[in-house]
């Protein structure tokens, strides 16, 4: 990896850091737990899109195990990983599917595969079947906060990106 | 020309899949938002009521069951009474001989969030919900 690839990889974690310090310090929106916008989630998408998928994971580890140091608990730690792989996961399989076409839909698949990994965590740990009783309002949740998130992401492609290739 | 591009567009591949992948989570979304309000419908007035008297249990009337409003009278030991009206999800103390009334004061209780207590006769009677209960905010 060269020199310019890993400072051009660490300030994207820088981004994605300060987003999703920000976006903790916000108060919550509704008063499910579990339910925020997941604003962070823009630069990994754009990562996908733009570098490969090696440096889109490295980039999202990074961030994870970073904002346990800067803005939570070391339980949420296994949360965010769950969370982090499963969507992931689900947001490589979705932008190989669509050759990086329609950034929102893959946004929106990621967020559910979030919550979901979220939720067998909570499951895991807790081990009662009753956390499952708010996969519907978290897919509710996820689907519109995902469509946010990936439109976010479609407008910064268009216009904040060019600007950023130009200078690196 | 833009004409073209954009049928062009609405032709490929990509646009398919990607329709496809929306419908698969609106059926989610619907899905979903019936099981929120199945569950609402189910949930409600679907509460037990547990009295109990010198603090031990004496009856429990489960309140979604209830078809007519009906009154039950408990005595203690020392002559004093209350007298208790059960209806649909609700239970209330209309009648009293002790000396303060807190429990007819109150009225009639529909949730789990305060019981009627009548201190003087010992007399408690609380709602407890029916069936599983979802996770509190602490325990997520």
């Amino acid at each position: 990896m060269s020199i310019k690839k890993m400072t051009t990889l660490a300030l994207y974690t820088v981004i994605a850091l300060t987003i999703f310090v920000i976006e903790s310090a916000l108060p919550p929106l509704v008063p499910i737990p579990g339910i925020k916008l997941g604003l962070a989630n823009i630069v990994t998408l754009l990562l996908l899109k733009n570098y490969s998928p090696g440096e889109t994971f490295l980039v999202l580890i990074m961030r994870i195990v970073l904002s346990v140091f800067f803005a939570g608990q070391a339980m949420s730690l296994l949360y965010s990983l769950a969370g982090g792989l499963f969507c992931f996961a689900a947001m490589y399989a979705v932008n190989r599917f669509l050759s990086g076409k329609f950034l929102f839909v893959t946004s929106i698949i990621g967020a559910l595969f979030h919550n979901a990994g979220q939720l067998l965590v909570a499951f895991l740990i807790t081990s009662t079947t009753a956390v499952f009783l708010y996969a519907p309002y978290l897919i509710l949740s996820g689907t519109i906060t995902g469509l946010f998130t990936g439109l976010c992401a479609h407008f910064a492609q268009k216009y904040l990106l060019p600007h950023m290739k130009r200078n690196t | 020309m833009s004409d073209k591009t954009s049928s062009s567009k609405r032709n490929s591949k990509e646009y398919r899949k990607a329709l496809i992948l929306i419908c698969f989570v609106m059926v989610l979304c619907a899905l979903s938002v019936f099981l929120i309000v199945f569950r609402r419908n189910q949930d409600k007035n679907s509460y037990a009521a547990y009295i109990y008297s010198d603090g031990e249990l004496q009856t429990t009337i489960d309140l979604s069951q209830i078809t007519e409003t009906q009154d039950i009278t408990f005595y203690d030991e020392t002559g004093g009474y209350n007298i208790i009206r059960v209806s649909y999800g609700k239970i209330e103390v209309i009648e009293a001989n002790c000396p303060d009334k807190v429990c007819v004061h109150m009225g009639a209780i529909h949730s789990s969030a305060v019981p009627i207590v009548c201190l003087p006769h010992k007399l408690v009677i609380v709602l407890k919900e029916n069936g599983i209960k979802a996770p509190d905010t602490i325990t997520y």
